[in-house]
């Protein structure tokens, strides 16, 4: 039986000789004809990426990436990627003191008050981890640096702000008591010096939460089979950082006002001004608004000032040599304020919190309970992540499950993403915070185990156990993988990054030249983002069922299921008639072809609700993927483009893609351009997510909109896609296009 | 050479280039350099001098990264000695590179036990450690806690100014090295006491500071705290009080 690559026929067919067997490290050395990154089509990219057949989800991403054109600006993060940058990391890191200067460099670097006040100077914008770079062209071809702290950005940044506290927990407004879920006081562990075994505290741990109180759920490695922590090491690193992100959050609720929200940059989307880390924030509203005010925070500076410069690190340092924890207590002693957060802050950590095997009768009981709360815990509180062995740590179900649905969890707006703590201390992280990579990397994967997902519960093709092999995810005890696959198979969606090597397939929807016989298309990629208009109606529309696989496949898909769903389908006999022209087409976008025919699915079967909404007739819908890591099954893998003759659309999308992503942009663009009414629908939007604009006054030749005759060749099918950044170049041929 | 070896040599100081910032292989990226270096004795300037010159800088950039200190330190000095010699404006951002090296070697080199002793110069540790913190404290919004760090540190280097220029001719180096970190001093202490609310105070820190940075060569400074001394003057002409 050969090998499945994933692909339709004519991809699965086309012949790269030997080269397919090239690593992908190789790749770009050996230089094969075919990778030209004047090459718009992403065929061979997609066929490299699948080798022989068979292969991980993160191997074909690894090889798919290696064929590219050129780099991805925000490439998903594989393990494989993240070695490589960590080995690179390391080389810099060798010798501590040597680091320490060198990474003095960029501080030391001169800063502005603000830009230079010339009129109508045009600026490259970088952003860093802690500042922002604007680069201006200088005559002789050249640039200028401006370097501004984000505590500090210059006033087109400041412009346009909003409030970006973090959201509250869900035990700041629920007491919740679960049979089964309990919570471990952190001063248990401080006393300690560990995280002791659930029966060993079980007269210590908490069942009902209160409001007021922080709860944290703390994803980690075992570290052995029979204890996670034999040297406790996780426990020291753990209450030295939670006490140095507790002073943080005093710090900066000081600085910046008790009740004062943090801001962020509505054109970066970067906290600005005076704002701390992630966990600091949440801790600012959590844990010091409900239990602190005006003098006691005061008192808690002077007790965190008489720490001096221990925690600048995150306290990694000191973690590292305080075995017992001793030297914290000692610390704390003098410290009753902070120590009073320190009481009323709570963990969930499965060592302590779950009854260990060998089990009674009774704790069997508990232990099932729990487990089938564990959603349910990280939903109540927020996520920590002791991060050490980052590659070791995604290759293991039970954190997967736990990563993603933090991440999950944050996604729908019910809480913060998780934190990332280190687990130990490594010549990468000296400085106390996590590495870029190791963050990317567990913010990526769960755009990998969307992919599996939809492979195996939308188009069949494979069974759950190998979805598991597939993602390279295994568990200790094998009775656990159909709990872990069934939990990670709720999860919804996640939100892409997007970039210009995206490959976009499916039916690419033209609007219908007003002569009746051409079509439109765009000259630039450019998105307006002043003078947009105000929509004429904001609706609701709950379609963030779609979104996910249990709910979306039960809404009548399952019948369907391992069937196509065709890139466009027409819902009326005749698309020119009368009755075609009065109704309105649906262009989906998804972030791959599962996800997008998910979605058409589900707009097809539930078609009628916008109908009812807007007052019009849905005639057709199409669906369009524009896939950061096409790692998934492809059915169609090709790139039609296809005038439609209905004047008015509605495009569905997630919200971050109707206002980033270039290919949705480019359909809402286009029936500005030519001022034709049309909706957006935020299908991850719960309501008021329905926008519908009316006719206004076209800008066709403002916005670079071209004619294209329809005659024979004009729509020419692009096989494997293409490339996002070719789209305005190559989906129609240029030289087909009216000169203006 | 003829022109082919001349793109040749160019097109290899690029790929030794590449090797340090983006493999981080710093012992092939050294030995790459130093190779070129050997083989580019006889072409005349241009383009002989500034490939000297780029070429002993990442010879000093790929020796501080690899620990060899006292390397790093004369690569980089001799780098900055042919681009001084060349006086040609438009390589500053060489001038700037090569100082940073420099100032990062010369700190490698102290023993990594600062002193407090207030009568003495700070050392290039001390002053580093110092701005550092005070740049933190400044990102913090502390500007008062910050400005208590850096005018200690501002009454300590002005000495070793003088009275006259900083810059000491014909090397186009300072006398002592640690005059370098003197706008960064100078300027940051003029960002806190405008954010304090002292604009007159904060314009002469900055005038002091770009006086100090045209005297030192420094045209990223001077650039820099124009700018910052333009926006005092705007805020102060909108809103005199």
């Amino acid at each position: 039986m050969p090998s499945n690559t994933f692909l339709p026929p004519h991809l699965a067919a086309l012949d790269l000789g030997e080269q397919l067997d090239i690593g992908p490290r190789e790749l770009r050395a050996a230089r094969p004809p075919w990778l030209n990154p004047r090459h718009p089509a992403a065929d061979r990219a997609l066929r490299y990426g699948r080798g022989r057949g068979d292969l991980p989800y993160e191997e074909i991403l690894e090889r798919t990436q290696a064929a590219l054109p050129g780099p991805q600006a925000a490439a998903v993060q594989t393990r494989a990627s993240a070695r490589f940058q960590r080995e690179r990391d390391e080389v810099h890191r060798r010798n501590a003191d040597l680091d320490q200067l060198i990474g003095q460099i960029e501080t030391l670097r001169h800063r502005p008050l603000e830009l230079p006040l010339t009129t109508g100077m045009a600026y490259r914008i970088v952003g860093g981890e802690d500042q922002i770079d604007f680069y201006s062209r200088r005559d002789d071809g050249g640039e200028d640096a401006w370097s501004f702290s984000l505590a500090h950005p210059p006033g087109i940044v400041l412009r346009h702000t909003f409030d970006a506290s973090p959201a509250l927990i869900a035990t700041q407004g629920y007491r919740i008591d679960f049979p089964g879920v309990f919570w471990l006081p952190l001063p248990v562990v401080i006393e300690r010096g560990e995280f002791p075994r659930f029966q060993h505290t079980r007269d210590a741990l908490v069942q009902a939460t209160q409001s007021g109180r922080f709860y944290l759920f703390l994803s980690h490695r075992w570290l052995a089979t029979g204890e996670p922590d034999p040297d406790r090491v996780q426990a020291r690193f753990f209450a030295w950082q939670l006490v140095a992100f507790v002073c943080e959050a005093v710090e900066v609720a000081a600085d910046r006002g008790l009740y004062e929200p943090r801001r962020a940059s509505a054109d970066l989307n970067r906290p600005v001004g005076r704002f701390g880390s992630e966990l600091a924030e949440s801790l600012v509203i959590n844990l010091l608004r409900p239990n602190l005010d005006e003098h006691h925070l005061a008192s808690a500076m002077l007790e965190i000032r008489a720490l001096g410069d221990c925690l600048e690190d995150g306290g990694s340092a000191a973690a590292d040599g305080d075995t017992g924890l001793g030297l914290l207590r000692a610390r704390l002693d003098s410290m009753p304020i902070v120590g009073g957060l320190l009481d009323r802050t709570f963990l969930w950590y499965d060592y302590s919190c779950l009854p260990q095997s060998p089990r009674s009768g009774e704790d069997e009981t508990v232990f099932r309970q729990g487990l089938a709360h564990l959603n349910h815990v990280q939903v109540m509180g927020a996520t920590a992540i002791l991060l050490d062995e980052v590659e070791d740590y995604l290759g293991r179900a039970w954190c997967v499950l736990e990563t993603v649905t933090a991440e999950d969890v944050a996604s729908i707006g019910g809480g913060s993403e998780p934190f990332l703590l280190a687990g130990s201390r490594r010549s990468t992280n000296r400085s106390g915070k996590a590495e870029h990579y190791n963050i990317s990397l567990l913010r990526d994967c769960r755009h990998l185990v969307w992919r599996a997902l939809l492979d195996t519960e939308l188009f069949g093709c494979q069974s759950p156990e190998r979805c598991m092999e597939r993602l390279g995810l295994s568990v200790t005890d094998p009775g656990d993988l159909p709990f872990v696959y069934q939990a990670l198979s709720r999860l919804r969606a996640p939100d892409a990054p997007t970039d210009d090597y995206e490959v976009v397939t499916g039916v690419f929807p033209l609007p219908l030249g007003a002569d009746g016989n051409s079509a439109r298309w765009r000259t630039q990629t450019m998105r307006r983002v002043a003078g947009t208009p105000d929509p004429a109606a904001v609706l609701t529309l709950d379609w963030r069922g779609a979104l996910h696989l249990h709910s979306a496949l039960d809404a009548g898909e399952r019948d369907g299921r391992r069937q196509m769903v065709p890139a466009i389908r027409t819902l009326v006999d005749d698309q020119f008639s009368a009755e075609a022209y009065h109704g309105i087409h649906v262009a989906v976008v998804g972030s791959c072809e599962g996800e997008a025919a998910l979605l058409a699915s589900w707009t097809h079967t539930h078609r009628a609700e916008i109908e009812e909404a807007l007052r019009l007739q849905v005639v057709s819908i199409s669906w369009l993927a524009s896939d950061i890591a096409p790692v998934g099954w492809i059915p169609v893998g090709f790139l039609q483009p296809c005038v439609v003759s209905t004047p008015k659309w509605v495009v569905i999308a997630a919200e971050s893609r109707l206002r980033h992503c270039e290919v949705a942009g480019h359909l809402i663009e286009m029936m500005r351009s030519l001022g034709r009414p049309y909706g957006e629908l935020a299908i991850d939007r719960e309501a008021d997510n329905l926008r519908w604009y009316d006719e206004r006054q076209p800008q066709e030749q403002d916005d670079g909109l071209a004619t294209y005759p329809i005659a024979e060749g004009l729509f020419r099918q692009h096989r494997g896609g293409l490339f996002r950044g070719a789209l305005v170049d190559y989906l129609l041929p240029a030289g087909r296009r009216i000169p203006s | 050479m003829n022109p082919e070896e001349l793109r040749g040599i160019a097109e290899r100081i690029r790929e030794a280039d590449r090797l340090f910032v983006e493999d981080a292989r710093f012992d092939e990226s050294l030995r790459a350099a130093r190779q070129l270096l050997d083989e580019i004795g006889a072409v005349p300037s241009p383009p002989g001098g500034q490939w000297r010159a780029e070429l002993l800088g990442l010879v000093g950039r790929s020796a501080l990264q690899l620990g060899r200190t006292v390397e790093a330190r004369d690569a980089t000095t001799a780098a900055l000695q042919i681009v001084h010699d060349m006086r040609d404006g438009s390589l500053s951002p060489l001038v700037e590179m090569f100082r940073e090296n420099l100032l990062t070697a010369l700190a490698a080199l102290e023993t990594p036990t600062p002193t407090d002793d207030a009568s003495t110069p700070p050392s290039h540790r001390e002053l580093r450690t110092r701005i550092v913190r005070a740049q933190t404290l400044t990102d913090r919004h502390r500007f008062a806690r910050s400005i208590e760090i850096l005018e200690p540190l501002l009454a300590r280097l002005r000495p070793q100014a003088g009275d006259e220029s900083t810059r000491s001719e014909p090397s186009g180096e300072p006398a002592d090295p640690r005059l370098l970190y003197l706008p960064k001093i100078l300027g940051l202490l003029g960002f806190n006491w405008f954010h304090c609310g002292e604009r007159e105070r904060s314009r002469a820190l900055t005038e002091q500071a770009i006086a100090v940075c045209r005297s030192l060569g420094d045209r990223s400074g001077e650039r820099v705290y124009g700018a910052s001394l333009a926006w005092i003057d705007a805020q102060t002409a909108r809103d005199p009080t």
